[in-house]
């Protein structure tokens, strides 16, 4: 058996993928895998059976491992964390690097986690266990260091995140690293250093980071300095995202992210440093390995760098030993190294495409070189070697996209066949600007003319870079955005891709995979010719947005959600295209915004910048000193998009059956941009209908109630997040006229304004209205097939 | 390199055509046109019901503006005022000369007494 640990590797990880679906009883896991160890051992003179019985046994022990990773010890800081806000004192010390950002009001917020010593509940102390999320509002660029042991209060709660249909959960994100709590704490004041507690090596790693990042800073300007960083020392803080996305879309971003590629770079550039100063090769391979391990450190040791590290590692053992490693089996040893560390990081979506590539690119290349025709490299001439090295990194560019694209597909909605050629050119480019910024910091200290000249030559080669990263992504067919494949998909394609290497079972392999292609595609087809409304509220934080599907095909997006400028969180990018892209849809018919708030509109300039958008719909207002409504109106000159101005009075005619009736504003000649100018919106489907409010209060509601009985509707999107709406008799009048079944309140956890108000809640409750929240439900679908609706709420407490 | 049989090779034939139609067609339907969408105007006015008039305040002109009562019967109800003091309920307007029971009927959602 060359490969023994693959085939240890294979059951446990099925194990694990296994146990996260079924949650079954640790005990009976545990007596499975006692169960099959023991048969394997008994029947050892069959072979094959002996074989079967120990792969049910690791299979049985992946399951356990991870059932066991879900088990927290009762002073968990997690068992005493609510959903809901607690005051809290807590003692304990900060566990890695603070990451430290601006806030849009002009002050910054330090971000550590924070290993729980101690806390103080309910006015007693307790003994307490596990990482906390911690983010403290400072004054300070450095005031929180890696080992400080802090006395802090603040309060206490899940971390929370939006929840929506198949998109990227940061709760549960946070909850695979094990952390379960996070903790607010207003000022500096409330954070005292009472102490220091650090393991040295981070410190010391910790300690070389700042000053190489300082370095950078101080010799190259915002995303240039944020590049190097990212690719040497893994602070991602300084990139732009205009960058981001460019790697994004050539499909290179593994760049960005400190890969397996930059350790090996590190490893290959320090070997032959050491080789050159003629240091034996037995001290140099121990040498390089003690520098790859601190890099590690420094790095945070995200699933890729401990894959590489620990195949170097595998490697080194190896050549003390004189034993060649096998470089499928090393790898397979990190990966079942990482797991047994913790078995919820085969849900990282770093440790899959990590592993995916790199065992992607050991299996396939041989395949693809043999396609190539590349052969044993005896006494060629050197135009020919140079073909074959390209040929070579041909190979393994399709080698390494073939293999990891499903995945990056699903986290990502775009696969790059650029790719192929881009890593060609942005791989090579790494290599030297991580060399010439080694070299810039060996000499930095020293002597600063030269180092400024060489920060001269990486300002260059990055510009360089990022101009070639920029232009290959604007080739047409670079990337194409799409949906997530979805498990089948993905099963079926590495059946297929399996042809390439297996030499067995092609005919089966080819028939199956046709059939299940077959049958995913036709149902998919059935899904497609649906004669039903929906409707989704998406969960945008605070911030409202309803995208309206139509049964002729159409799409109908009101409003957006925020974004933000200052580095805050783009719910266009984020949410709505990721969700819009899952469904297939690249056109939007039609996008209303309701007036121009930022909580509004934000999220819309993203999907105006990326997808085809028929018209845009809205009331016209002007909006002085408003940056989001200036890029609205600049977004749609540029891209000719055409702009309908609506006021009461006008019906928006989506198909013979569904009509949208605008109630508020009045027609004008002057509108300024308010809420009160809010669109007031009427969709009538067939006997279905639904008030959408927009952020309509006080004077309009007693105007509205001159509707009367035209304002009854099934469904209403409540004004105002929630919010109160003015008087409380005409309010309360207005909710009796519309007199909902069911009412959405699109709110963020976090709001300054205390939405919704217990008012707006009580006045539906009193009419028998079902509420639902979107802070609490996450998205809510409603589904209208003729005239009966029902709602299939995204569970959140779902996993 | 597959070395199929007769039937294989029908059998991977038919379902790749099979694929490549399911293909076509899902991507007509998702590329398919969509058809406008339209403004058009409706009636505002009449879908919001107005206020209701107070017969006791308002004047000739005011009343004419109700569905029903004309320039002669909106002056006789103001001379009823005048002559005989406030409505105290609505059916009082029954008592000016030209207003039935029938026109009440149509009248009565529109007027109000204060």
């Amino acid at each position: 058996m060359k490969r023994p640990i693959l085939y240890l590797l294979i059951p446990f990880s099925i194990g694990i993928a296994i146990s996260r679906l079924l949650n079954l009883p640790i005990l009976l896991l545990l007596s499975g895998f006692l169960f099959f160890a023991v048969l394997a051992l008994v029947i050892s003179k069959n072979s094959r059976a002996s074989f079967i019985g120990l792969y049910l046994a690791i299979f049985f022990l992946g399951m356990t491992f991870y059932q066991q990773s879900l088990i927290l010890p009762s002073s968990h800081i997690s068992n005493i964390t609510t959903n809901e806000p607690n005051s809290v004192f807590l003692r304990g010390v900060i566990a890695d690097d603070p990451v430290i950002s601006d806030t849009p009001y002009g002050t910054k917020k330090a971000r550590f986690t924070l290993n729980a010593i101690s806390v103080k509940l309910n006015g007693a102390w307790r003994d307490a266990t596990g990482p906390v999320m911690v983010s403290v509002n400072s004054k300070y660029e450095r005031r929180y260091r890696y080992g400080d042991e802090l006395l802090l209060e603040g309060v206490l709660l899940r971390p929370g995140s939006l929840k929506n249909p198949g998109l990227f959960d940061y709760e549960k994100y946070l909850g695979m690293k094990g952390i379960y709590s996070c903790l607010r704490v207003k000022d500096d004041n409330l954070a005292k250093v009472i102490g220091y507690r650090a393991n040295w090596i981070t410190a010391a790693s910790y300690n070389v980071r700042d000053r190489l990042d300082r370095a950078l800073d101080e010799r190259l300007e915002g995303s240039y300095a944020g590049f190097l960083k990212s690719i040497i020392t893994g602070d991602r803080t300084g990139l732009g995202d205009d960058v981001q996305d460019d790697f994004i879309k050539t499909g290179t971003v593994h760049v960005i992210a400190i890969s397996g590629l930059q350790v090996g770079l590190i490893a290959g550039m320090f070997l032959a440093l050491f080789g050159v100063l003629r240091i034996p090769k037995r001290i140099n391979l121990v040498l390089t390995l003690v520098i790859l391990v601190f890099y590690s450190f420094m790095t945070g040791a995200n699933p890729p760098i401990l894959r590489a590290v620990i195949m170097f590692f595998v490697f080194v053992i190896g050549y003390l030993i004189n034993r060649k490693s096998d470089i499928l089996n090393s790898l397979s040893l990190a990966a079942l190294a990482i797991l047994l560390w913790n078995p919820k990081e085969l849900f990282d979506p770093s440790f899959q495409l990590s592993f995916i590539s790199v065992a992607g690119t050991i299996i396939l290349c041989p395949a693809i070189d043999k396609l190539f025709g590349l052969a044993d490299p005896h006494g060629m001439s050197v135009l020919i070697k140079i073909k074959r090295y390209l040929l070579k990194g041909v190979s393994v560019s399709i080698a390494a996209w073939l293999a990891s694209w499903p995945f990056v597909a699903s986290y990502f909605n775009i696969a790059s066949p650029i790719s192929v050629i881009a890593n060609l050119i942005v791989v090579p480019m790494l290599f030297v600007l991580t060399v010439v910024s080694f070299i810039f910091f060996a000499v930095n200290p020293l002597a600063s003319s030269l180092a400024a000249a060489l920060s001269v030559m990486l300002l260059k080669l990055e510009q360089f870079l990022f101009l070639i990263n920029h232009i290959l992504a604007g080739v047409p067919l670079a990337y194409i955005r799409m949906k997530s494949p979805g498990a089948v998909f993905t099963v079926i394609y590495y059946c297929l891709l399996s042809l390439l290497i297996i030499p067995r079972y092609r005919k089966q392999i080819v028939i199956a995979s046709l059939i299940a292609m077959n049958l995913l595609i036709y149902s998919e087809i059935s899904g497609c010719i649906r004669r039903d409304l929906k409707m989704t509220f998406l969960d945008v934080g605070q911030g409202d947005c309803a995208l309206l599907e139509m049964p002729d095909g159409k799409n109908v997006l009101i409003d957006g959600g925020s974004a933000g400028d200052d580095g805050r969180f783009d719910t266009g990018k984020s949410v709505i295209a990721p969700y819009l892209w899952n469904k297939d849809i690249y056109m939007i018919d039609a996008v209303i915004a309701t007036h121009f708030h930022e909580d509004h509109i934000g999220g819309i300039i993203y999907i105006l910048e990326n997808f085809k958008v028929g018209c845009v719909i809205d009331n016209g207002a002007h909006a002085a000193d408003n940056a989001v409504h200036d890029k609205y109106i600049r977004l749609i000159k540029e891209k000719g998009i055409r702009r309908i101005t609506v006021g009461e009075g006008d019906v928006i005619n989506l198909s013979s059956d569904a009509r949208i009736f605008i109630l508020n504003p009045p027609r004008t000649e002057e509108l300024f941009d308010s809420n009160e100018n809010s669109l007031l919106m009427k969709l009538i489907y067939k006997n279905f209908s639904c008030l959408f409010c927009g952020d309509v209060i006080n004077d309009p509601i007693s105007r509205l109630a001159g509707y009367g009985k035209f304002l009854k509707s099934d469904v209403m999107k409540i004004p105002h997040h929630g919010g109160n709406l003015g008087d409380a008799v005409i309010s309360n009048n207005f909710f009796e006229m519309v007199s909902p079944d069911v009412s959405i309140i699109s709110v963020g956890k976090i709001n300054t304004y205390n939405m919704p108000s217990p008012k707006t809640l009580n006045a539906l409750k009193y009419l028998k209205s079902t509420s639902y929240v979107t802070k609490d439900s996450g998205a809510i679908e409603i589904i209208i097939d003729g005239d009966r609706h029902h709602i299939p709420i995204y569970n959140v407490s779902k996993n | 390199m597959f070395n199929l049989t007769r039937t294989e090779k029908f059998i991977i034939i038919f379902l790749s055509v099979s694929l490549l139609i399911a293909i076509a067609v899902k991507t007509y339907i998702a590329s398919r046109p969509h058809g406008d969408i339209r403004i058009e105007k409706f009636d505002a006015d009449s879908t919001r019901s107005p206020e209701k008039i107070n017969i006791n305040a308002a004047g000739a002109e005011e009343l004419e503006s109700i569905k029903g009562v004309g320039k002669a019967l909106a002056e006789r109800i103001v001379e009823y005022r005048n002559s005989k003091g406030a409505f105290v309920m609505i059916e009082d307007i029954k008592n000016v000369k030209g207003i039935g029971r029938a026109l009440f009927e149509k009248i009565k959602d529109r007027i109000s007494v204060e």
